[in-house]
């Protein structure tokens, strides 16, 4: 019942189109004009290419499978537009209330899954990943010495120099720990899925992520669907004001929310799209209802984070300093030093706390309120146009020397001082000595710790993860994969719950289901306040430190009620209006006969590699049935109903 | 062991109020003792043990001389030239907080007429300001010797667990609820949509941020969901997802079953929040404690003119009053069984910044009112003059906000072991606002 999928799959034109592209510049020249499909636009090409999956109305996932859906049809350069495409039956939704078991269309697994019997067990076993003692070491005592001579008074961008010449500390002696089976997948990416099944049946977890983390910007496939369809997409600050007016406010919601559910369900760039979310958090912004200002949002989070999501630190830090966005939502643009009491400490305070030094511990940080005001200060004059009476260039950044502290400045105690610099390259010599700073090399690999392996990251691990960090100029990647090389990593299966976003992309990842791509569509509008009754609503958490990344804030009663009720609407593909969201039935199915085989089915589909025994005896009991019997007519619901528990697994709720 | 000393009488300029009324009165007799029994919330196998503690978090840091200004203060009108609220009488001035408003109050440090309350107030004021139940203590927070942080967030947590020792990771109104043992079906409610330290704990808390919509859904059919969610979270799994899940399966069915008779509330989560707490402590299911947050107190700028109805501390004071009469009106009597507490995790600057608003300061103003609360404003000292603190800046902390909980808590809601509560915290003098 568990086939390997290779064996019905023949070519895997999904994979070797959408994850080698070497250059994202080519590839997206390549998207830009459909119907390019390199390699593979042979005669059986299907509707899984880049074609099916930027034209359709509602976004299925890339089907690799020739037989899947024979009559799609092909949109070999057709013309990108907006909201009009013809909905295209998505791969085995023909077998939706169709009485078969052997629509084996999406049979996803593969043989990695159906060995992964520990995935996601919430209680870590102690495992094969032997050399515990190996992590601490792979920081080499070398690199620590120049790194700390980093902060010194003013630095221009150039002293972040002194660490470059440390090499890259991929130096380990020993080999990396094993992770177990799985791990990689559910924590680096939003859940298992068709795509992630395909990729799996042609190379290693390890080789996955390995190409991941140099897949540094979004996967041009979904960029183009959104593109196609969000009138946002490309928009400049100016033009996003005008457009946000026009619509009411209406549209640019529904934009930040599917796009976010867009690009995390179907981007083959799964790596990429968690360090987004990351940073959304780590540089949260929420300014909803700011006055004629949240238009911004758009732009923060295409221009400013996903821009430098896998870049280095340092670039986005500066990138958010010099946001209209960040400037308004922590209120700099009041900020004026040359009137009494003009200065605003919002941006001051929270750019020590929560975007460079940090807190990683209570009570820990290594800076005083004397250096709060010092940083607001060197920041005052950092803002917006802010002239209400010209919308186009009310709200685009601007820097004002004439609300500018002009005297000189020290922070930590002299570490920095202004001395040498004046104006605006002031606060840019600070956000270089914040972003080397080691205490800040601290709190991003405490962030990408937390986000990656644990709620509670090791010191040994912060440690030399910072390390790294300062080695390598603040570049995120490297830092990211010193992580991941980590002991802690790789035994850390179960050690972080999915949050309320990821619980919904897992279960749409896993049921293959379609998502529509009309902003202004209805189900959009599901979306919408369905995120934001689970609380967890992209750019809505109005607290500066961004949505929890801790297990305790969100496993709370309601939060499992609704998990559970979600697990079963998405199941049942009721999530959206008509069959916007719809499940596929075939890939759920797979081959199983009984109730017995298709929980097996569906614990692989999940991600969850298996089910305990008398778990499935439960679940067949819960339906009046026995773990025997047979499940023969898929349109009695039962399939998706099993789904449904399935999806609601306490396993299923952790990463 | 430690344990908070408290006078035995009550204050003298008491008048005997109406505090220990049971529902129906049939229980006069016993009112002064906290054997007696409780009609309202106890539960047949768990008789309360005290007050019931209603626990309102202003997140964001209020700022406290706007929530209870010292209108009397030339500094502060100096201070604050275009945000100072104005002394009563005046328009959009304070709420008087005098013995002559309140002639039950008491003011034992010299505070009378001292601070007034936010105009945006009126409303409980009018029931519990005025019928001498509801204390006020301006200046109050977490002592330096522990902390000095202004950021929101360390601020709440160590509010929350009431202690800044790093070793403290529990909130203290779990670990009341722990001490005291036993409990009832729900002994703690969290109605924030995510769980609050103040919650987190050993003791079993349910988070309800919407009791109508409480319960399992989405499933074909809701009857065998819950017999395939049960086989999913046996109870006793031993993991945090796992015990979450039965916990929840094990109170679904009764709170799912709570229909409110619709009193009316602020439109708004805060109202709707607090209209939740007084159904379930009227459910008979053991509640003893809850937690809400009323969230939106971050002011840096634009907090709003005097007077200014449309102000955004006026309309946080707003939903905040409104809300709070609605409780306690709907509680009717039953109020003398429940304690609200209305804490911050900071005060704000004493000066305007440039935007009309305030940044992160210290000393912030808390109160608590109920039947059981001995109404006045109480503290163990105010300033002459409102002014930097010389070490801290901004309002000097006087009064250790755990000295508020911990009287009410100890007087009021049965707790004897103040210490495994509060480890931390050393009783000062009483305050005498929980008698």
């Amino acid at each position: 019942m568990t086939e390997p999928a290779r064996d019905l799959e023949g070519p895997r034109p999904a994979l070797s189109r959408r994850s080698v592209v070497g250059s994202l510049a080519i590839a997206a020249v390549a998207t830009a004009c459909l119907g390019d499909q390199p390699e593979d636009a042979g005669a059986d090409d299907e509707p899984g290419g880049y074609a099916a999956l930027e034209t359709p109305e509602r976004l299925a996932l890339d089907a690799p499978l020739a037989e899947d859906a024979p009559d799609a049809p092909r949109n070999d350069g057709a013309e990108l537009t907006t909201t009009t495409m013809a909905p295209l039956e998505t791969t085995s939704t023909t077998a939706r209330r169709s009485s078969t078991t052997t629509s084996r269309s999406a049979t996803s697994t593969t043989g990695r899954a159906a060995t992964s019997t520990t995935l996601l067990a919430t209680t870590v076993a102690p495992t094969t990943a032997a050399p515990t003692t190996a992590t601490p070491t792979t920081a080499a005592p070398t690199t620590a010495a120049p790194t700390t001579a980093a902060p010194k008074s003013t630095l221009p961008e150039t002293t972040a120099a002194p660490t470059t010449t440390a090499a890259p500390t991929t130096t380990t002696e020993p080999p990396p720990p094993v992770a177990d089976p799985g791990l990689i997948l559910t924590r680096l990416s939003f859940g298992a899925s068709r795509d992630l099944d395909a990729e799996l049946a042609a190379t290693t977890e390890a080789q996955w992520l390995a190409q991941q983390l140099t897949l540094t910007g979004p996967d041009p496939a979904v960029e183009a669907t959104i593109s196609a369809n969000f009138a946002f997409a490309g928009t400049s600050v100016t033009e996003a004001y005008a457009l946000h007016e026009a619509t009411e406010g209406k549209r640019l919601r529904r934009e930040l929310v599917l796009s976010n559910l867009l690009r995390a369900t179907f981007s083959t760039h799964q790596v990429y799209e968690s360090l987004v979310h990351l940073w959304m958090d780590h540089f949260n912004v929420n300014i909803e209802g700011a006055y004629k200002l949240s238009h911004l949002a758009w732009n923060y989070q295409e221009d400013v984070i996903r821009a430098n999501a896998m870049g280095t630190f340092h670039d986005l830090l500066v990138a958010t300093a010099n946001s209209p966005a960040m400037m308004v939502y922590l209120d700099n643009y009041r900020s004026n030093a040359n009137r009494e009491n003009g200065v605003n400490e919002n941006y001051g305070r929270e750019l020590l706390e929560l975007h460079t030094l940090g807190i990683e511990q209570d009570g820990s940080h290594i800076y005083t309120e004397a250096d709060v005001v010092a940083a607001s200060l060197i920041m005052s004059g950092w803002g917006i146009v802010n002239n209400r009476n010209n919308p186009a260039t009310h709200s685009v950044f601007n820097y004002d020397d004439g609300r500018h502290h002009s005297g000189t400045v020290e922070l930590l105690g002299g570490q920095f001082s202004t001395a040498g610099t004046s104006g605006k390259a002031s606060g840019d010599a600070l956000l270089a000595f914040l972003s080397h700073h080691p205490q800040t090399a601290r709190y991003v690999a405490f962030k990408l710790i937390r986000r990656f392996v644990t709620d509670t990251p090791p010191e040994s691990l912060i440690a030399s993860a910072a390390q790294v960090y300062l080695a390598n100029d603040t570049a995120i990647v490297p830092t990211l994969q010193h992580i991941l090389d980590s002991a802690a990593f790789a035994t850390s299966a179960g050690a972080k719950l999915r949050r309320p976003f990821e619980h919904v992309v897992a279960a749409l990842r896993a049921t293959g289901s379609t998502l529509p791509v009309d902003p202004m569509g209805e189900t959009a509008d599901d979306l919408v306040r369905l995120l934001d009754d689970l609380d967890h609503e992209p750019w809505q958490w109005d607290q500066p430190d961004g949505f929890p990344d801790r297990a305790d804030p969100w496993l709370s009663s309601d939060g499992l009620l609704t998990r559970w009720a979600l697990s079963a609407r998405i199941a049942r593909g009721s999530l959206g209006e008509d069959d916007d969201i719809t499940p596929d039935l075939g890939r759920l199915a797979g081959s199983a006969g009984t109730i017995d085989e298709v929980l097996d089915h569906l614990a692989v589909v999940a991600g969850l590699g298996s089910i305990a025994a008398g778990e499935k005896a439960g679940l067949a009991a819960a339906l009046g049935s026995a773990p025997d019997d047979l499940v023969i007519d898929l349109a009695d619901g039962r399939l998706e109903e099993l789904a449904g528990f399935v999806f609601a697994h306490p396993r299923f709720q952790v990463r | 062991m430690r344990t908070l000393s408290r006078t035995p009488t009550r204050p003298t300029s008491a008048p005997g109020t109406t505090r220990r009324r049971f529902l129906g009165g049939a229980c006069a007799a016993g009112a002064g003792t906290l054997l007696a029994p409780r009609l309202a919330f106890a539960t047949p196998d768990q008789p309360a043990l005290g007050d019931a503690v209603v626990t309102v978090f202003l997140r964001g840091g209020c700022d406290g001389l706007s929530l209870t200004p010292p209108y009397g203060y030339q500094s502060y009108r100096d201070l604050r030239p275009t945000i100072a609220i104005p002394p009563p009488g005046e328009v959009g001035g304070a709420l008087p907080l005098t013995s002559a408003s309140a002639p039950s109050a008491q003011f034992p440090t010299g505070l009378d007429g001292v601070i007034g309350l936010h105009p945006a107030m009126q409303q409980i004021y009018d029931a519990m300001w005025t019928t001498g139940r509801m204390a006020i203590v301006p200046a109050a927070g977490l002592p330096r010797s522990e902390s000095r942080t202004r950021s929101h967030f360390e601020a709440e947590r160590y509010w929350e667990r009431g202690s800044a020792a790093p070793t403290v990771r529990s909130g203290w109104l779990n670990r009341m609820l722990a001490v005291q043992g036993g409990g009832g079906l729900v002994p703690g409610v969290n109605t924030s949509s995510q769980a609050t330290d103040l919650m987190l704990g050993s003791a079993k808390t349910i988070t309800v941020p919407r009791l109508d919509r409480f319960g399992i859904s989405g499933f074909p059919s809701s009857s065998r969901a819950a017999s395939a969610l049960a086989t999913l979270y046996p109870s006793g799994a031993g993991t945090r997802v796992g015990d979450t899940g039965s916990d929840v399966l094990s109170v679904v069915d009764v709170l799912g079953a709570l229909e409110h008779t619709a009193p009316s509330y602020p439109s708004g989560g805060f109202g709707s929040d607090l209209r939740d707490i007084a159904l379930m402590l009227r459910a008979g299911i053991g509640l003893r404690a809850a937690s809400v947050d009323l969230g939106g107190w971050d002011h840096h700028g634009e907090l709003g003119a005097p007077g200014d109805t449309d102000g955004r501390f006026w309309n946080r004071a707003q939903m905040l009053g409104d809300a709070l009469r609605a409780f306690v009106d709907d509680l009717g009597p039953a109020i003398d069984e429940v304690t609200i507490l209305v804490i911050t995790e900071f005060g704000r600057t004493i000066n305007e910044n440039g935007s009309q608003g305030t940044d992160h300061g210290r000393g912030a103003s808390i109160m608590a009112m109920g039947g059981g609360i001995q109404g006045g404003v109480f503290g163990y000292d105010y300033p002459d003059v409102i002014a930097d603190d010389p070490d801290e800046g901004d309002l000097t902390i006087l009064t250790d906000y755990r000295q508020m909980v911990a009287e009410v808590l100890t007087g009021r809601a049965g707790l004897t072991d103040l210490g495994a509560v509060f480890p931390t915290f050393t009783p000062g003098t009483p305050l005498g606002l929980a008698p």
